[in-house]
């Protein structure tokens, strides 16, 4: 399955064109050099939008715009069926936007990238950003400032504060990938840090994890395996929730999200990367880095 | 969010899952009366509890939960206690306002059973604890829970041919349950094989999502009937994601991430959360508005900090949602908000015009210390 971090050659194509955030979020990614190939809507009729041409099915478009990702915007009712039809055509990377999918719906779209091989980011993710090259789904580019860091983030609105913080200590960003704020993933961490260690503009690596899930364990052991690495530092948010949000079910046992997260930053710690312990340091601990490097 | 033990097995018996003859009661009489229609010379009494199940009960104190009648007037003695008994849950205190009256059994085999959502392999399991208490997972293949699956995974129950046929039965049906509400769990916890030969599933347990509610009416209303949690309806209503700890700070964010990092700075900063709401990406002033006297109500609440990152979210909406709900209720506590990103600048004009009483500050740092700070000087 490929991942690769976008350039500005990207082409990226739009399921779901007519959506009401579509417009909104398109038109700023044209801004921004996004090289939107197409878009595709169920309207008939539609021709063109924002200067973009307009196809009626995923296939047709697939076909005539080669596009390197998919941006889909859906209902959470309809949302399965939209990306269906982009995997069927073997975009190799889909990004699901689509906010408050059912559960077991995320599970047959993960099982959707498996079964075309294709890598899907999402349901709930605001896709990826490379300033001044490529806005794929929805993160607000006028506060990214180009840099060497690339972020890897599980939700959107604390990745937007790690890259303030980044600014504010006068690094940028080189790409910023959002896994999605769903219980259930198309894609963990590990193909977008692949992606980063190969990006020649990336020179360190931010994770922005959560107290929910496994996704950071996984990643832990890639990163261990790894020969040639770059600097990798870790922020997981949640480690003094009072109980975990996901409830008890035969054969879990409660464990109290403190443990959790603290077995996370073990076995990350072990793999070679450096703990963020507050939110408020990221950028501190990161520049404190790069000015240990220059020395 | 979970229903009452009795719903499930509504829910259980409207889809072929065997359950004991039994029925619900108000009052002591009323349950003496189900005892006799119910029949039989011996009832187990529940006491009915939003969110509890078995192995929390069994933390807890076991015998208050669950007792057996062997007598219709002994139904009516454990009822009239029951129902004058308040209980420490998960979710707080409650109060016991219904029993469940069921026939007694005489349990010679018990196993336990569940179909979930397993979130760290990020697929289906089926879970299954035998006769000794020995866990087992499987995966779930594609094609779902079929009789062969079945019969590979309980083959490891010391279990006769005719009832492993029916408990195979059982299971599949719970498998379509759990397909048919999109739920996160179905769980029969336990599953009992009788005296009398029966197998029933002895209670249950169901797990929605409450992403996929929309599209069950019933199960909502079921649940608004039922829990009367107010302040969580009405998140639930608006969509916010909400949640309440014992603190007195109460945390209006836009995003999940954002919100676990703002918890966890106050607690480094040893402040106290009484509740967070997430507000989502794109609300209107409106809904800003509602967010805000939602965490205003919360009892414990002493002060509020607002901290927003906009992205999609547009500061100047969230500015005029909080002037929006201050002009018209008093507020009698401190609020901390701190802007940044999109439209922070023009958002923070707005507060600053609308003569309010709201702090402005520049980081979450900052924002936190001066929250954490006030609310301790009122105390």
């Amino acid at each position: 399955m490929r991942f690769s971090i976008p350039t500005a050659k990207t082409k990226v194509l739009i399921q779901g064109i007519t959506h009401s955030s579509a417009a909104i979020h398109m038109e700023k990614a044209l801004v921004h050099d996004t090289e939107i190939v197409g878009g595709v809507s169920h309207e008939k009729g539609l021709k063109e939008f924002l200067s973009v041409p307009v196809f009626q099915t995923v296939r047709t478009a697939v076909r005539k715009t080669k596009p390197d990702m998919c941006v889909v915007f859906s209902s959470p009712v309809r949302v399965y069926e939209d990306v269906a039809e982009v995997a069927a055509a073997k975009v190799p990377l889909i990004i699901v936007t689509t906010e408050r999918v059912p559960i077991q719906e995320a599970l047959r779209i993960r099982q959707l990238g498996e079964k075309y091989r294709v890598s899907i980011l999402g349901p709930a993710s605001p896709g990826i950003l490379v300033p001044n090259a490529c806005v794929a789904g929805t993160m607000p580019a006028h506060l990214f400032k180009t840099g060497v860091v690339g972020i890897v983030a599980r939700s959107s609105s604390l990745s937007y504060e790690a890259v303030q913080q980044l600014s504010a200590v006068g690094l940028g960003v080189s790409a910023c990938v959002a896994l999605g704020t769903s219980s259930i993933l198309g894609c963990g961490f590990v193909r977008p840090v692949k992606a980063l260690l190969n990006d020649p503009n990336t020179k360190a690596i931010l994770i922005i994890g959560e107290v929910e899930g496994s996704f950071e364990m996984r990643l832990a052991e890639f990163y261990g395996r790894q020969k040639r690495k770059k600097p990798l530092f870790v922020y997981i948010a949640g480690k003094t929730l009072p109980r975990p949000a996901i409830v008890e079910m035969l054969g879990t046992h409660f464990s109290n999200p403190a443990d959790w997260i603290r077995w996370k930053h073990q076995a990350l710690r072990k793999a070679g990367a450096q703990i963020i312990r507050e939110p408020d340091l990221v950028g501190t601990v990161v520049s404190d880095y790069f000015a240990g490097e220059k020395k | 969010m979970d229903l009452y033990d009795y719903q499930i097995k509504q829910i259980f018996e409207q889809n072929g899952i065997p359950v004991l003859k039994g029925a619900v009661a108000y009052t002591p009489a009323e349950a003496q009366e189900m005892a006799e229609k119910i029949g039989g010379a011996k009832w187990f009494i529940k006491a009915q509890m939003c969110g509890v199940y078995e192995s929390l009960r069994d933390k807890t104190d076991a015998c208050r939960w669950v007792e057996i009648a062997a007598d219709p007037s002994d139904v009516f003695h454990i009822a009239d206690r029951m129902l004058k008994d308040v209980f420490e849950t998960d979710i707080g205190l409650q109060k016991v306002k219904k029993v469940y009256v069921e026939e007694a059994c005489r349990i010679m085999q018990k196993i336990r059973v569940s179909i979930q959502v397993d979130f760290e392999k990020q697929q289906v399991m089926f879970v299954l604890e035998d006769q000794k208490e020995k866990l087992f997972r499987f995966p779930v293949p594609e094609k779902g829970i079929t009789n062969g699956f079945l019969y590979r995974c309980l083959s490891k129950l010391d279990i006769s041919y005719r009832d492993l046929k029916k408990i195979c039965e059982i299971i599949r049906k719970l498998y379509q349950l759990f397909l048919k509400y999109e739920a996160v769990a179905v769980e029969i916890r336990p599953m009992v094989l009788t005296e009398d030969h029966r197998i029933v599933a002895l209670e249950g347990r169901i797990l929605f999502d409450s992403d996929a509610l929309f599209k069950h009416p019933e199960i909502m209303q079921m649940k608004e009937e039922e829990t009367g949690r107010e302040r969580e309806m009405t998140a639930k209503q608006n969509n916010f994601k909400y949640i309440t700890l014992n603190g007195n700070i109460a945390c209006l964010v836009n995003g999940s991430g954002l919100g676990l990092a703002t918890i966890d700075l106050i607690h480094a900063c040893q402040g106290e959360v009484a509740c967070l709401l997430d507000v989502g990406t794109e609300p209107s002033k409106e809904t800003v508005a509602k967010a805000f006297r939602l965490v205003l109500s919360e009892p414990d609440v002493e002060g509020v900090l607002v901290n927003i990152f906009g992205g999609t979210t547009r500061c100047d909406i969230i500015a005029k949602g909080l002037i929006g709900a201050a002009q018209e209720i008093a507020v009698g506590m401190p609020i901390v908000v701190r802007m940044d990103g999109t439209n922070a600048q023009i958002g923070e004009r707005f507060l600053i015009e609308s003569g309010l009483p709201f702090v402005i500050t520049h980081t979450m740092k900052e924002a936190i210390e001066e929250i954490v700070q006030k609310v301790q000087a009122l105390s």
